[in-house]
């Protein structure tokens, strides 16, 4: 369990203003959890990842993971092997000269035997369906590919959470499809994941969704619960993906339709109004 | 006459090599005055290609390509240069561009390399800066550099402006904003559109915005031009759409699958409003039947 | 012409060259490039240059690369070819007004040319057979030993490898800011040398600020997979010497003093 306990973290601004990145925050992550955090550029989302495997340590207040506290120096890589981190440009967090060899590069640091390396970079790859890739360049892969070696470069460290900074901001919409079908892949095989996005539609597979905007969480709950707050979301400059919307846009017209968030679910709500 | 025009354009890396690929396999496109035209294609299709073929960046390496009736290979260097004023390309991730201690030089860089007088230079960035909705005297002087995502691209976008283009070109300007940025960036561009009545050219992956602003869209892939056509006509291609790698916007996705199940329901829509319409007017029509 | 450079490029392969002990390989380079300037008679430099020629085509490289790795130093070739030829003493074989032409110049000047350009192929052939991996590997086993007198081996190796990484990835970023400034108009190819140079500030900035920039995520993702260094790291594959290995060692032993003996 990750516990945040009333966390502010500051960052210094122009004219060397302190601005309050994350405001006072509690939030608890349960293990095996997948928990959403959505909000705008600027929102505190990314300064929260960074607070949780010790990258920064809170101004104010204090951060448990698993029951080691971040701010204690001796903790620090015990905690980061536990919270892995992916990040926004898949192109500044590949190290190495070779797919296989950047995967074992956080094994590497931690001073895993060689044999045991060898055989966890493998099912790394496999997990994140880049076998196939292991003695390429990383410059020769696409986008979604990148991100996906760097996943697959977490996962091979063993970690208990997997955290996602924006990993398909700058991807196309074929890598963003390959990274969602990864993490949800991922979700299934019990990693808790905690997914930072400014992209309504990648909320929905997760169990618990946290609005964020300036450094505050504003809204919590389950996908659909979420997005029922249309004009709250629309407020903070998040977009409510074209379904919901329909379907809110429906429903204020008096049709008794749901709260579909699919295609299909839509579809079936519909169908029974229209045939 | 058309504006812009490609003959049988052909567009091949590092021939003669076994790292040989083929970018851009016979191309031929006309583009008219005030047009407003979107480019949607998987990555590796080939966009980026074709928009940098227009100002001679990139050469063909089989066809021509005309601006105003002038064949670009026959250019030399002062008329290439004029083609890149007429024609205005900003890049993917525009950010990465800027290099100037202000933002109003960094704009006045390309009107200066078009050797204007200070003057008229001086008046055109105030002019682009106040049509992005950047305030001059605010942001003259201020650093590129500790702007935000979205302020970064408007004086990207406002640089190429500041030339006086009579068609901008845009390869996924929106790429990596949150949805406010994009928003404010597509209104930016489809006020450009209007109130400039120059013809813009938009690449972007995504096919909500594309179909919204754009009156003719081409869909790229592999190098080929695999679809081009109205909005409407597009959209109407549905399965077609989906084979060449694209997904529907989700909107449209619903009415297809309505229509599927043997629906009589418009399909080549693809706003919330325009579904919105259209679902309460079958169900008026079934309530009154 | 930045794509020219064939240093630093990996060309896969399953050649006996390819397979060779990274270490051993560059040992076994610094040798021949010793022997190349050792030897000083005919049928030392046609030891030297058999021996040479016949491990590039071991490689099974395509010879077309090895000629584009010696496209930047052309000119370097040909005005040591000429300064060679007209500033050796010696008895002349051409004599146009004050320009003269000597037997020993012809022959150094050839013989020169000659050193220059087997020093890239052999060069060349060390990185084109050897995965950047392996290199920097290498490179750190084999300066591990100087440790003790400060050398800080595992570092150099690290630096190695990110611009390895990353020198395909800013050559990239560097051709498309020199595209997205011409769109802007800019005019890199006209003027005099000082408004040439004035004139690439548009491409350095832009590069300059990307390249901090990507440092400085890197660092942050290094951190958060636990990077402190080279102490208590373990590696995934272990450098191994194996017979071939070993009779190659021993071969480039045998051709130095060969070499040497040469001379007299």
């Amino acid at each position: 369990m990750i516990q945040i306990k009333g966390v502010t973290s500051f960052y210094t601004g122009l004219d060397d203003k302190k601005i309050r990145a994350v405001d006072n925050l509690s939030l608890q992550i349960q293990q095996g959890e997948h928990l959403s955090i959505i909000g705008p550029n600027g929102s505190g989302k990314s300064t929260l990842a960074k607070l949780l495997n010790a990258l920064l340590v809170p101004d104010e207040g204090e951060i448990i993971v698993d029951g080691m506290c971040t701010g204690d120096e001796n903790n620090l890589w015990d905690i980061r092997q536990r919270v892995g981190m992916v990040f926004q440009n898949p192109d500044n967090q590949i190290v190495a000269t070779s797919v296989e060899e950047d995967v074992a590069f956080g094994p590497e640091n931690l001073g895993v035997p060689p044999q045991e390396i060898l055989k966890r970079v493998d099912e790394s790859l496999d997990l994140v369906g880049m076998g196939k890739f292991k003695n390429r360049a990383p410059h020769t892969l696409s986008g979604g590919q990148k991100q996906r070696v760097a996943i697959a470069g977490v996962i091979a460290m063993l970690p208990e959470y997997l955290v996602l900074d924006e990993p398909t901001t700058m991807l196309d919409p074929q890598g963003r499809d390959e990274v969602l079908a990864t993490v949800d892949f991922l979700k299934k095989k019990g990693k808790s994941i905690i997914y930072i996005t400014h992209f309504m539609e990648e909320i929905i597979p997760s169990d618990r969704v946290v609005v964020m905007d300036e450094g505050r969480i504003i809204l919590e709950g389950t996908p659909r619960e979420i997005f029922e707050n249309s004009s709250l979301l629309k407020e903070v400059n998040l977009d409510v993906p074209p379904i919901a919307a329909l379907a809110d846009a429906l429903r204020r017209e008096g049709l008794p339709i749901g709260r579909p968030l699919q295609v299909k679910e839509m579809v079936s709500e519909l169908w029974p109004l229209l045939s | 006459m058309a504006f812009i025009e490609l003959k049988n354009v052909s567009v091949i890396y590092k021939e003669g090599t076994p790292l040989e690929a083929m970018a851009l396999e016979n191309i031929s496109l006309s583009i008219c005055e005030n047009e407003f035209i979107g480019i949607i294609g998987s990555t590796g299709a080939g966009k980026s290609t074709l928009v940098q073929l227009l100002n001679g960046l990139i050469e063909p390496s089989r066809g021509k390509v005309l601006v105003e009736g002038t064949d670009l290979s026959l250019m030399k260097g002062q008329d290439i240069k004029k083609v890149r004023q007429k024609i205005g390309l900003v890049f993917q991730y525009p950010e990465n561009q800027v290099f100037e201690e202000s933002i109003a030089q960094d704009i006045a860089f390309g009107p200066r390399n078009l050797g204007l007088d200070d003057d008229e230079i001086h008046a055109r960035v105030v002019h682009a800066m106040d049509f992005v909705g950047l305030d001059y005297e605010t942001f003259k002087d201020r650093s590129p550099f500790e702007l935000s995502g979205g302020q970064i691209r408007r004086v990207a976008i406002a640089g190429v402006l500041a030339m006086k283009p009579q068609v901008l070109v845009l390869d996924e300007p929106t790429a990596g904003m949150d949805p406010r940025g994009r928003m404010d960036i597509l209104d930016g561009i489809a006020k450009i559109h209007r109130d400039l009545k120059i013809t813009v050219i938009l690449i972007s992956h995504n096919m909500e915005d594309v179909a919204r602003l754009a009156s003719r869209i081409l869909v790229m892939k592999d190098g080929r031009l695999a679809l081009e056509g109205s909005p409407n006509e597009v959209f109407s291609t549905g399965d077609q759409l989906n084979s060449l790698g694209l997904n529907l916007p989700a909107i449209t996705q619903l009415l297809n699958e309505l229509n599927r199940r043997g629906l009589n329901i418009q399909t080549n829509l693809f706003t919330v409003e325009g579904a919105e319409t259209e679902i309460l007017h079958l169900i008026r029509r079934k309530q009154n039947a | 012409m930045l794509k020219d450079i064939t240093i630093g490029q990996y060309y896969p392969g399953e050649s006996l060259i390819h397979r060779l002990d990274p270490r051993i390989k560059i040992i076994t380079t610094l040798i021949y490039m010793i022997s190349l300037f050792v030897v000083n008679s005919f049928p030392g430099y046609i030891l030297v240059i058999t021996v040479g020629l016949l491990a590039i085509l071991n490689s099974k490289i395509p010879l077309g690369y090895f000629i584009r790795g010696l496209k930047p130093i052309f000119i370097l070739i040909g005005i040591t070819f000429f300064l060679n030829i007209l500033l050796t003493p010696g008895i002349p074989l051409v004599k146009i007004g004050p320009i003269k032409i000597t037997e020993e110049g012809l022959f150094l000047g050839i013989f020169m040319s000659i050193r220059l350009a087997m020093l890239v192929l052999v060069a060349s052939l060390l990185t084109l057979t050897t995965t950047p991996v392996n290199f920097t590997e290498a490179i750190e086993n084999l300066l591990s030993p100087f440790k003790g007198i400060g050398v800080p081996a595992h570092e150099l190796a690290m630096m190695m490898t990110i611009a390895l990484r990353f020198i395909p990835t800013l050559l990239e970023e560097t051709d498309k800011i020199i595209k997205a400034q011409k769109a802007r108009g800019a005019d890199f190819e006209s003027g005099n040398l000082l408004k040439r140079a004035k004139n690439i500030i548009p491409i350095l900035v832009p590069l300059f600020i990307g390249a901090l920039r990507r440092a400085d995520e890197l660092a942050t993702a290094m951190e958060s997979r636990c990077y402190r260094g080279g102490e208590g790291r373990t590696r995934m594959k272990a450098l191994t010497i194996e017979t071939k290995d070993k009779i190659a060692m021993a071969a480039a032993v045998l051709f130095l003093v060969v070499t040497v003996m040469s001379r007299w």
